[in-house]
């Protein structure tokens, strides 16, 4: 940064400090991440909810609708066993969308203390940590979640195993850089200096102080979850072929292209905009939380 | 002497989430042939933005100057499109900058930057810039100049480093160089070998330099005229013997009082005390009166205009003797 | 420089070794016995026996981890329980077709990526930048393997240009190309804009403007080079996604390559297979990951010169 934006971005920073009113406001100033947002908030709504509002029953065949193409009855048409895919896709927002959270959940949480003990602790616990890390990410992403799927057998349980696992390096990563420049600040010298526990200084001072970095790698990681979950259900090694998992509904359909393309093209544009919502969604949020990554 | 630059009425700011920020409140200013003007003023008084606004070098940033004419051998500048603009920078005007350390790129080699250079604006093809560039190196007093045109620039030291990008920046022969504080990221050794370099330089070809610096040693050096500016403004010019026989403005006394003088046994400087007000809240009056130690109540309400005499002008209500007199008699009563 | 490259490479060393010992434990962490996994479904208790010794299965785990790496070092892989045919064998036939596919996908993933983020930063915040960023965040969230399902409806059986699948011929190889780099396309993209307004800031971009350089010289000539020195290291990181993806898209295809054996011994329980191949990718990315390195040194003269 040269002189000149040095002076133009102090001129821009007699901001007053952040209030959550003003957090929002400015939120929704960014249209693609506020839209993301509500979108979000639909998905997790269907997917409390969506058992109850399906206009067909999502499981049952009815063998007078085979194959249909979208019509006013079928908004996305019939599956090879005439259920409608609407109905389906709804039912599947809830385990597309539990699979996908509760995987980055387990794995964020593992991520952030493991980054937390490695970046406050520093010293041999760090390298161990980094190193063990290292291993991980010479794994690439999916073939790590096949071979752990490989070990365990099919099935979603496994598939949330695996898709943690992958997540654990980078959060532990993410949230070791963030530890280290907290513990740069001040005020955990200070917590220090009046002989405050360890573990009370890195829960109560350092956790807090990255949380939004987490919050920001949590949301992204959410979309990638989601598209690695239904990989590996389309590869027959997550959801049963029966479910109306978004994955495995596209694993099945893969035999109709050609005579049925809506079977093909509902599903993987439902998992498209999903993902979509939480990848802008989190850009916005990095954008608010973390001002090192504007422009 | 005819002018060689004549800036008037200058007015520069920066677009800002809080819309328009003016930082440049209409300088007027002149630069002549052979000239060597200092501009000097803390950080914050607007003077390199008045040195870009010049060059118009606001890509990129949230810059514009908004009012204004800048006139360069009878030309105003701010009427050419930009694509005319970009043939005056390098041959007719050129600026060295602050900190020689990132100013040159750091993944290109000396070579191929002071050849561009030199191909555009000369026309030459490439070998007979490469000789130039050594030439021109060697004129700047860099040793081994051949070399260096196969070197990257983290393996030049800073001071060489400047000396690469004034040789550069001198190629082409422009009338006028800026300088904006060319010396201020070097060594103290090294400051004195560049400013006499530049004196130098400006010797041999009669350019004007604009020497934008914070630092009236520097000044007192090389400058032959001095404009001091404080908050967007100019508060004070002279030729700089006289500036410095008689500083008139209460900010320019300041300044000189916190250059240490040499066989001095004071530690301390006397800097003036609080700072350049922000662009966003500027004081109404006066802009130094909440700084300055002789504010009169009038310096808080009205803004004083500059007081010219031959060779010296400032802006300032002590040197209107009228106002002098009224201000002291509501004091008295 | 060779220095550098020497050190790369020692540094290497303990990893390549931890890794090959986990995917070694792959065998012994399936719940059961290795021996009978390894023997086959159908295999006799004595054919089990036999396995056992013959693999040697019998020995200490760390005299079994040295074998392996012997194995690895002259090329033996194990045999699969499929075909009786050697791993190292299977393997060999089916890595060309994927390797080729994954170049075809980050060279043209790299080329569109890079134009896409050099127009979003030079109109920055203008409409092309927009329109370029909104291609590259929906590139990101595509599932490859529907993007290869749009694509084989549209081109193969709409338009009937491509064959659906197969690996006959340089035709077919187009479509799972784009599928597989799309993501990739995407990420560079980003990175590239972001990495060149980044660059576009800095002083020495002032200075050219100052030379009287015009827009076209600053952008080419000089923000570019400083700004593709980063984009390679991002570009090197997100092979793995590709590699990953390969896996996805080749079973799209039907692409005898890599994936499909992957998924098939997966399906089969051909462990030995399995196991090899994830190796496999591991090294692949470690490697890509070391040259990328190297790269990044060549095209950065402070560690070039160092």
């Amino acid at each position: 940064m040269n002189s000149l934006q040095t002076e133009s971005a102090e001129i821009e920073q007699s901001k007053s400090p952040n209030s959550f009113l003003q957090f929002w406001r400015s939120f929704h100033r960014k249209k693609p991440a506020a839209i993301s947002l509500y979108f979000v908030l639909l998905l997790f709504i269907i997917a409390v909810i969506g058992p109850f509002i399906t206009p067909y029953d999502a499981a049952e065949p009815n063998y007078n609708n085979l194959l249909e193409t979208p019509s006013l009855a079928h908004f996305f048409g019939t599956d090879e066993y005439g259920r409608d895919i609407l109905s389906r896709i709804i039912a599947g927002a809830r385990i597309s969308l539990s699979v996908s959270v509760s995987a980055v959940t387990i794995g964020a949480i593992i991520g952030t203390i493991l980054g937390l003990i490695s970046g406050f602790i520093g010293k041999w616990v760090d390298k161990l940590i980094m190193r063990i890390c290292d291993v991980l990410f010479a794994f690439p992403d999916l073939i790590l979640a096949i071979g752990i799927v490989a070990i365990l057998g099919p099935g979603l349980k496994n598939v949330v195993i695996a898709v943690a696992f992958f997540s654990i390096p980078s959060f532990a990563r993410i949230v070791r850089g963030a530890t280290l420049e907290v513990k740069e600040m001040l005020f955990v010298e200070a917590a220090e200096s009046i002989g405050a526990g360890r573990l009370r200084i890195m829960f109560k001072h350092v956790l807090p102080e990255t949380l939004p970095t987490v919050i920001v790698y949590f949301t992204m990681n959410v979309g990638t979850a989601i598209l690695a979950a239904a990989s590996l259900s389309f590869l027959g090694l997550g959801a049963e072929p029966s479910s109306p998992d978004w994955g495995a509904m596209l694993s099945v359909s893969r035999d109709y292209i050609g005579t049925a393309f809506h079977l093909v093209f509902f599903p993987g544009l439902i998992i498209f905009l999903t993902v979509l919502a939480f990848n802008l969604l989190g850009d916005g949020l990095r954008e608010m939380l973390d001002p090192k990554m504007k422009d | 002497m005819p002018d060689l630059l004549e800036v008037k009425n200058l007015k520069t700011g920066f677009h800002s989430e809080n819309g328009f920020l003016p930082v440049v409140h209409g300088v007027s200013f002149n630069v002549k042939q052979g000239e060597i003007v200092g501009l000097v003023g803390e950080s914050g008084s607007g003077k390199s933005v008045t040195s870009l606004s010049v060059m118009r070098l606001f890509h990129d940033t949230p810059g514009e100057i908004v009012e204004g004419e800048i006139t360069y051998k009878g030309k105003n500048l701010l009427d050419l499109t930009e694509k005319e603009m970009t043939s005056y920078r390098g041959k007719e005007l050129s600026m060295i900058f602050q900190e020689p350390m990132t100013a040159l790129n750091p993944v290109l080699k000396i070579g191929r930057q002071m050849r561009e250079t030199i191909m555009m604006h000369m026309g030459m093809n490439k070998k007979d810039a490469h000789q130039y560039a050594i030439e021109t190196l060697e004129s700047v007093g860099i040793p081994r100049a051949a070399e260096i045109m196969n070197e990257y620039p983290h393996q030049l030291s800073g001071g060489m480093r400047q000396r690469v990008i004034i040789a550069m920046q001198i190629s082409c022969n422009p009338s006028l160089l800026i300088a904006d504080e060319p010396t201020t990221a070097l060594d103290v050794t090294i400051q004195a070998q560049i400013l006499k370099l530049l004196e130098r330089i400006q010797a041999k070809t009669n350019m004007g330099i604009l020497l934008i610096t914070h630092d009236l040693g520097v000044v007192a050096e090389i400058c032959d005229r001095v404009i001091v500016m404080y908050a967007g403004e100019i508060v004070e010019e002279a030729t700089a013997v006289e500036l410095f026989e008689n500083p008139q403005h209460p900010y320019t006394k300041g300044l000189m009082n916190s250059v240490p003088k040499i066989g001095s046994k004071k530690k301390r400087l006397d800097s003036i005390s609080g700072t350049v007000p922000n662009a966003s809240n500027m004081p109404k009056g006066c802009k130094f009166a909440p700084r300055c130690p002789y504010a009169m109540p009038i310096c808080q309400e009205k803004e004083p205009g500059l007081i010219a005499s031959e060779n010296h002008s400032a802006r300032c209500w002590l040197l209107d003797e009228e106002t002098v007199k009224e201000e002291e008699k509501q004091i008295d009563y | 420089m060779w220095r550098y490259l020497i050190r790369r490479i020692i540094s290497l060393i303990p990893l390549l070794l931890v890794v090959s010992f986990v995917v070694f434990m792959f065998i012994h962490i399936i719940p059961g016995d290795p021996a009978r996994l390894l023997a086959g479904k159908e295999a006799t208790v004595e054919e089990v026996e036999m396995a056992r010794v013959s693999l040697g299965l019998d020995k200490p785990l760390y005299e079994q981890y040295f074998v392996y790496l012997k194995g690895l070092l002259t090329g033996d892989l194990g045999y699969s329980i499929k075909s009786g045919a050697p791993v190292s064998k299977l393997i060999g036939d089916r890595i060309l077709p994927t390797l080729g596919l994954t170049f075809l996908s980050i060279a043209w993933a790299l080329i569109i990526g890079i134009l896409i983020g050099i127009i979003s930063a030079v109109f920055r915040n203008r409409w092309p930048d927009h329109l370029g960023m909104f291609t590259a965040v929906s590139g990101i969230s595509l599932p490859n393997f529907w993007i290869g399902l749009v694509l084989i409806q549209i081109f193969s059986v709409q338009l009937g240009l491509f064959p659906t699948g197969g690996a006959e011929g340089f035709k077919s190889y187009i479509m799972p190309s784009f599928a597989l780099g799309a993501g990739i396309m995407a990420m560079i993209a980003r990175f590239t804009r972001s990495s060149l307004v980044e660059s576009m800031k800095q002083d020495y971009i002032r200075m050219g403007r100052a030379k009287g350089l015009g827009s076209k010289q600053i952008v080419f000539g000089h923000a570019l080079k400083n700004s593709l020195i980063p984009v390679i290291t991002v570009a090197g990181l997100q092979f793995g996604f590709l590699l990953g993806g390969s896996v996805v898209v080749e079973t799209v295809f039907s692409f005898p390559g890599l994936g499909t054996l992957l998924i098939d011994s997966i399906q089969f329980r051909d462990y030995p297979v399995v196991q090899a191949e994830i190796l496999l990718f591991a090294f692949q990315f470690i490697m890509v990951n070391l040259i990328i390195d190297v790269v990044y040194g060549f095209l950065n003269p402070k560690i070039r010169l160092e």
